[in-house]
């Protein structure tokens, strides 16, 4: 073992190993990019990522078929169970109208917002260690995609771009404790800041905070972007689950349950450009 | 592997169970995860490649390996490449001149490997991001709960590298 260690192929080694943090430190302090060999290895296995996700749906479909037939069946016992309750809640003539309004208002965002420019993107990988379900597409700096572009799906918001490589980029979600976003509740205006938790997380839920005691709040509210930070206004998050009171000062927090399925994400759009980009990130207060 | 003989099946072979490890590992065609815990298959699949082998050819089956995975995970820059190097080229190191080639010291490489990595991969990435509440839970949630999932891929591998060594060797 002690010639292994004297030896030159220990010190090649450590030296590859050196060369590397440099590379990575040097990548840390400038943001927003792959490491350069992580970008190539990348680039190279990209179409080979993208046909295995293809491929790998195909399989989930073709076996489910075959496999989850129980599963159906009780899913389809839930569904009717689910279908005489939207029945009832029907009969709730003002709030059927005021979430029409709602998804109306939501249908109209890209009208209302001429200047948003988008680029289509699929899914090509997942990072199974990431408690906050972050994932890696198939369009890059080629395509106009640069660090901090906020992602969204017809659902909702995603997340944002982290990292961009040639043809790829990472992407954090909003179950991340690293996204910070300044958020308000759609129907009060109340205003405070988006953050995730890895407990929350674990039940796919993110965390609204520092909203003042005397804000009004409810559970089932849809919470938005309030354009204070990356993301442009009136992108929709999801509804508010639970509210509580905030174990280390006077403010309430409320947990907010996405209106994305991150785990059944395939493709996604990212928001190249729009008016007002590059804002600064809300401080966070915590 | 250390290769005596010209078998050039066995080096194909290795690097196709590399790429399918990592195709099944970073996309959504088999979800093995079992709640929050998700298993690393590239640590043992890595770990036993690298018993079987000299230090050098594992360091750069470690570095490929670590590339592949920085280019698929989240944020991580070098992280996997500068670990999964040191790790791959340890372990061969240890398994030439200190260690037995047998399963007990495959699963003790593995679970030392595992471990090294998650608790480097918390310190690094979510030990100064978040709480000490929100660090706990990752750690008892997701990284315990993963590294003992993960140990359980050791068998596998181990037993696949062990006979192309003795076919190599044979």
């Amino acid at each position: 073992m002690r010639f292994f260690f004297r030896s030159r192929q220990f010190k090649i080694i450590l030296a590859v190993a050196a060369a590397l943090i440099a590379v990575s430190v040097a990548f840390a302090v400038i943001g927003g990019r792959m490491s350069p060999q992580a970008d190539i290895i990348g680039t190279v296995t990209a179409p080979f990522r993208s046909l295995a996700a293809k491929i790998s749906g195909g399989i989930s479909e073709f076996v489910s078929i075959y496999t989850e037939g129980e599963k159906l069946s009780l899913e389809n016992a839930e569904l009717e169970s689910e279908i005489a309750e939207l029945r009832e809640q029907l009969a709730d003539y003002e709030q059927a109208k005021s979430e029409n309004e709602f998804y109306k208002n939501y249908l109209e965002i890209k009208d209302n917002n001429p200047s948003f420019q988008f680029a289509a993107a699929t899914l090509i990988s997942r990072d199974k260690e990431d408690p906050y379900m972050g994932f890696v597409i198939n369009k890059g700096r080629v395509n106009g995609i640069e660090a901090n572009d906020p992602v969204i799906t017809e659902a909702g918001l995603v997340g944002y771009v982290s990292q961009t490589g040639l043809t790829t980029s990472k992407v954090v979600t909003v179950l991340s404790a690293e996204l910070t976003a300044g958020v308000l509740d759609n129907r009060t205006n109340d205003s405070g800041i988006l953050s995730g938790t890895a407990e929350l997380a674990g039940e796919g839920l993110t965390k609204f905070y520092n909203l003042s005691r005397s804000c009004n709040i409810a559970v089932g509210d849809y919470v938005v972007t309030s354009g204070e930070g990356i993301f442009p206004s009136g992108l929709l998050i999801g509804t508010i689950k639970s509210i509580g009171s905030d174990k280390y000062n006077t403010s309430i927090y409320a947990n907010i349950e996405p209106f994305v399925d991150f785990s059944e994400i395939k493709g996604v759009m990212v928001i190249t450009d729009f008016e007002g980009q590059g804002g600064l990130m809300p401080d966070s207060g915590e | 592997m250390q290769i005596k003989k010209r078998h050039p099946w066995i080096v194909l072979a290795s690097i196709l169970i590399f790429f399918i490890t990592f195709i099944i590992h970073y996309t959504d065609a088999i979800d093995i995860s079992i709640k929050n815990a998700s298993p690393m298959l590239m640590l043992p699949l890595l770990t036993a490649f690298s018993m079987f082998s000299q230090p050098v050819p594992a360091a750069a089956a470690g570095l490929i390996t670590g590339i592949l995975t920085d280019s698929a995970a989240a944020g991580t820059l070098c992280f996997n490449s500068v670990a999964m190097m040191l790790f791959a080229a340890f372990t061969a190191a240890i398994s030439n001149n200190l260690f037995n080639r047998n399963i007990r010291s495959a699963l003790l490489l593995s679970v030392l490997t595992s471990l090294v990595y998650f608790l480097l991969r918390w310190l690094f990435f979510y030990a100064f991001i978040t709480n000490i509440e929100d660090n706990i839970t990752y750690l008892l949630s997701y990284a315990f709960p993963s590294i003992i999932y993960t140990n359980i891929f050791i068998f596998p591998y181990y037993f696949i590298f062990r006979y192309f060594y003795r076919r190599v060797n044979a």
